[in-house]
């Protein structure tokens, strides 16, 4: 990904990125005809599924495991140059329950409180759903993660009030058991100070790094308007011990990329519409080697909207998520997000955007 | 079953809202450089204002009142278009007219299902460029064309016609939703008008500016680019370099008015847009520092909170205190068509708060006038779901009443939607009441009878007096009547149908004291909202005692047509959408019983 300070638009137009759903605008206002260039909108249409199922991080196909090899140069460290979340293993318990191979875990606070293994037809629909009794102990859980043996990890994001996730648990990962399909506390992760009664929120986000077998978190505990007390911990996923940790930054979505100088973790700040990353060494802890990748603020569009989800697919495609993140617990009925998919430019070691998309769920 | 949803609606209805374009950043190869973590940035000390919500004063303001008239000439005419009049060359006023010739183009500027005009205009006509040029337009690369763009503002919606010179026909018609164009230089001259009119702008500049002051040397225009993401407006933002400082004014076309001020320091990278203003602004002003407030014999302080809306404390009335603090903990809504269904909000501060509808406005105050006199004043603060009034988005209400005469009302608000019309809103008020030695009494059939124990009551349970007083606070400095509402107070309140708590209000324990959490579910139908948690199992003794009143007022709203209540809808008035509040106002008035007894003999 390259730095990117200044914002340009197409000439003589301004095509908001921060788009409203055609539907939602419909449910207030009349409805007006629809654009004759329906061709290219039905196209997008179709090339939004892909991004949706690549790219939402919230639902994942739980017995597909990707196994793709890169086929990409090696880099300054011993790994190929490609994503290194693509180790997920199958989780027994959906196969234990008898649940085929077209299952997906829901988190989704709309819809379940906890998660829900929601097993799809081959439209698409739902038609059956399963819910450990475990799996409602943490309230409303957000972001997570499978390892190479199908444990599954997955951190609570409140959702309207705190009923259901009181702050105090907010930086607790927990754990899928793969065999057994029973959720339990993996850690509660040492926030830098005390917690914040204006900040409802600890952990954001999750990501698993399939070569040092090391789980990340983001967490934005004791943060408050005025300090930045987030953290992002290195975490051994089979013990809960935290290896390491970076302090001082409030970070949202996470992920970790080989990329032809090294093993890199790169973090969309929770404040303001900027991606870093940070080397990584061998055993994935921190290095102090941090970068600036990109700066979206000078683009109006994009000025409340922060990186919630960085997924790398194969050895070269990064896609972020974008949406709006204030601190507080507004869960709009229409959310927007905008989907930016960049393709890695090996030579420069840097990320160049290919496409942006907005998108209402 | 509602879960048996397609895929689509499994991942959220995600829907594709724009398209495919790339995103609005460019795309530089440097290799990043080694930095350090990033840190907040620095505040300037009077980084924003914001501008009140007024009607324009168009004697003042001739060319936006110039273009008004030229807007409501245009909603009369067939064509509800405002065109571009001045500084086109003939082939631009060829391509303008080819396009609003042409229907697909024009349909855009009505409602489907009316046929009422929406207030549009045509903002930009540009000569196609090669890179625009797509399957549908592809004979543009030998024929001259030029694109023309217009702005639906009731929309917010961006549509442009690709025009064929050569053949006289439009070729392609795209839309943009949620998008605006770039403005025309008769709208340029309207917002640096408004801005340079702008008590704020002048305030902060600490002249009067020209228009002409409002020139960015870097780019060599008067605007910056922002948005009004909240209202969805078309906006802009002229700005004024002074020294090392830049002055943003945001400006709204869609209302003609100024939206706020924020002073950047010169070469920030920080698009400034309405939200932005807002958050800091409130947050900088409202949330983190108490406002104190002096007028008609009271004395009080107010600040916004992070769950429990706009806080009062340390009131008095002509110096005696009369509570110690005063807030909306909670808004409770049920839906009795689904058990269960409902939601718990908190409202409080716009950023870093457990709130769920936030303030994005700051509180006002204003005069109660009764039949022409001044009774009092009242202090006022807004909470909104940022898509209200769209169904299952909110907007709340709190509003404090002090009387000149001592008389004190908090009231809570609810202007709908809500996610249905079988809802109902039960706000949950705290009233910790000064002094230390207090006595609530509620009238029954040997006169006032003490509450010698924490306890509620169903408020329509307790008889009430000749006076219609059903419970009374006294203490060694001031004693009042409290009056539920049942409809009585002439504000269009229908009652409150309240329930009534009374704790014991503890100098060593918070009960709720600071920021409280949201201390109750969405749905119970009974008394279990909250508050009774604070009355111990064995409940304490209350008389002469320091005390915490709670008042959870249970309100049903309604949609019929002519009686709508807990309600709001938007209509298409002089080519905009309006919206159409029908408040429902609930809580008790507190009556110094020496006012009210004067008032009876």
């Amino acid at each position: 990904m390259s730095k990117r300070k200044s914002g340009s638009r197409p000439a003589k137009s301004k095509p908001s990125a921060k788009s409203k759903s055609q539907s939602a605008e419909r449910a207030r206002r009349p409805a007006v005809a629809p654009s004759e260039s329906g061709t290219s909108r039905t196209w997008l249409i179709g090339g939004l599924v892909v991004v949706v199922l690549i790219a939402i991080g919230v639902v994942i196909v739980l017995l597909q495991t990707s196994a793709s090899t890169p086929s990409a140069p090696a880099p300054a460290t011993n790994y190929l140059v490609g994503s290194a979340q693509s180790c997920a293993g199958d989780s027994a318990f959906v196969s234990t329950l008898g649940f085929s191979q077209r299952s997906a875990l829901d988190t989704r606070a709309k819809f379940v409180r906890g998660a829900a293994l929601r097993e799809l037809d081959q439209n698409g629909n739902i038609v059956r759903s399963y819910e450990h009794p475990s799996w409602s102990m943490a309230g409303y859980l957000g972001s997570f993660q499978r390892d190479e043996f199908g444990n599954i990890y997955l951190v609570p994001t409140p959702f309207i009030n705190i009923l259901d996730n009181p702050p105090e648990k907010a930086n607790i990962i927990y754990r899928i058991d793969s065999e057994t399909g029973e959720m339990s506390p993996l850690v509660d992760l040492p926030p830098l100070g005390p917690l914040a009664p204006e900040n409802p929120f600890g952990l954001l986000d999750i990501t698993y790094d399939c070569d040092t077998h090391s789980l990340y978190a983001s967490s934005v505990m004791g943060s408050t308007y005025g300090t930045v007390a987030g953290s992002i911990f290195q975490v051994d996923p089979q013990t809960g011990e935290v290896r390491d940790r970076l302090d001082r930054v409030d970070a949202f979505g996470i992920g970790v990329f080989n990329g032809l100088s090294g093993k890199r973790l790169y973090f969309g700040l929770a404040r303001t519409p900027e991606i870093y990353s940070v080397a990584l060494d061998d055993t994935g802890a921190f290095t102090d080697d941090i970068r600036l990748e990109t700066v979206l603020t000078d683009v109006e569009t994009f000025a409340n909207e922060h990186a919630s989800s960085i997924t790398f697919h194969g050895p070269a495609q990064l896609v972020i998520k974008m949406e709006q993140f204030d601190f507080n617990l507004v869960s709009p009925t229409e959310h927007l997000t905008t989907y930016l998919s960049y393709t890695y430019n090996a030579d420069a070691d840097t990320w160049d955007l290919m496409s942006s998309q907005k998108v209402s769920e | 079953m509602k879960q048996l949803r397609p895929l689509l609606l499994l991942l959220g209805l995600m829907l594709l809202v724009a398209a495919c374009q790339p995103a609005s950043v460019d795309q530089s190869t440097a290799t990043p450089a080694s930095v350090s973590l990033p840190t907040l940035e620095p505040t300037l000390p009077d980084s924003g204002v914001l501008a009140p919500r007024a009607t324009p004063d168009l004697a003042q303001l001739p060319l936006l009142a110039a273009h008004l008239a030229r807007v409501q000439a245009a909603l009369q005419e067939t064509i509800p278009i405002v065109p571009i009049e001045d500084g086109l060359d003939d082939e631009q006023r060829q391509a303008q007219s080819i396009a609003l010739s042409e229907q697909l183009f024009r349909r855009y500027a009505r409602d489907p299902q009316t046929q009422a005009p929406f207030r549009s205009e045509i903002m930009g006509i540009y000569p196609l460029r090669a890179s625009d040029i797509v399957e549908k337009t592809a004979v543009c690369a030998a024929n001259p064309c030029y694109r023309v763009e217009m702005y639906n503002y009731a929309l917010n919606f961006f549509v442009a016609a690709v025009a064929d010179l050569r053949e006289g026909r439009v070729l392609d018609v795209i839309g943009y939703e949620d998008a605006q164009p770039d403005i025309p230089a008769s709208l340029t001259q309207v917002a640096l008008e408004i801005a340079v009119h702008a008590p704020e702008v002048q305030e902060a500049l600490g002249y009067t500016p020209e228009t002409s002051d409002a020139v960015m040397a870097s780019t060599k225009t008067s605007l910056n680019s922002t948005v009004c993401e909240r209202s969805r407006h078309l906006c802009v933002a002229p700005t004024f370099v002074v020294g090392e400082r830049a002055l943003w004014a945001i400006v709204d076309l869609t209302d003609g008015r100024l939206v706020g001020v924020r002073w950047t320091a010169v070469g920030s990278s920080v698009a400034i847009t309405e939200k932005r203003l807002e958050d800091e602004t409130i947050m900088r002003q409202f949330c983190q520092q108490n406002t104190p407030l002096e007028q008609a014999g009271w004395s009080l302080n107010y600040t916004l909170t992070s769950s429990d809306g706009l806080r009062i404390s340390e009131v008095t009335y002509q110096g005696t205190p009369i509570f110690d603090s005063v807030k909306l903990v909670d808004w409770h809504v049920s839906y009795s068509a689904t058990d269960g269904f409902g939601y718990s909000d908190a409202v409080g501060c716009p950023v870093f708060s457990q709130a769920a509808v936030i303030a994005i406005e700051p509180p006002r105050v204003t005069d109660m006038v009764v039949d022409g006199e001044v009774v009092g004043f009242a202090l006022e603060q807004g909470f909104w779901s940022e898509l209200w009034p769209l169904p299952c988005n909110y907007f709340y209400k709190q509003r404090y009443e002090f009387y000149n005469d001592g008389r004190f009302r908090p009231l809570a608000i609810n202007v709908g939607r809500g996610c249905g019309n079988d809802g109902t809103y039960r706000p949950v008020t705290r009233i910790a009441l000064a002094g230390s030695a207090s006595t609530f009494s509620e009238w029954g059939d040997s006169g006032w009878q003490a509450w010698t124990s924490e306890g509620w009551r169903l408020a329509a349970d307790v008889s009430s007096n000749d006076d219609g007083y059903s419970f009374q606070i006294s203490s060694v400095n001031s004693s009042f009547y409290v009056a539920p509402s049942t409809g009585q107070f002439g504000d269009g309140g229908r009652g409150d149908n309240a329930y009534v708590y009374v704790t014991l209000h503890h100098a060593d324990r918070d009960e709720g004291d600071s920021d409280m959490p949201t201390i109750g579910p969405c749905c119970n139908t009974d008394y279990q909202q909250g508050p009774e948690r604070f009355i111990d199992p064995t409940p304490e003794a209350i008389t002469d005692n320091p005390l915490v009143l709670w008042y959870v007022a249970q309100i049903k709203n309604d949609d019929t047509p002519g009686a709508e209540y807990c309600w709001a809808d938007t209509v298409l008035e002089d080519g905009l959408y309006t919206d159409r509040e029908y408040p429902c106002p609930s809580g008790p008035m507190f009556v110094p019983t020496g006012i009210a007894d004067a008032n009876a003999g």
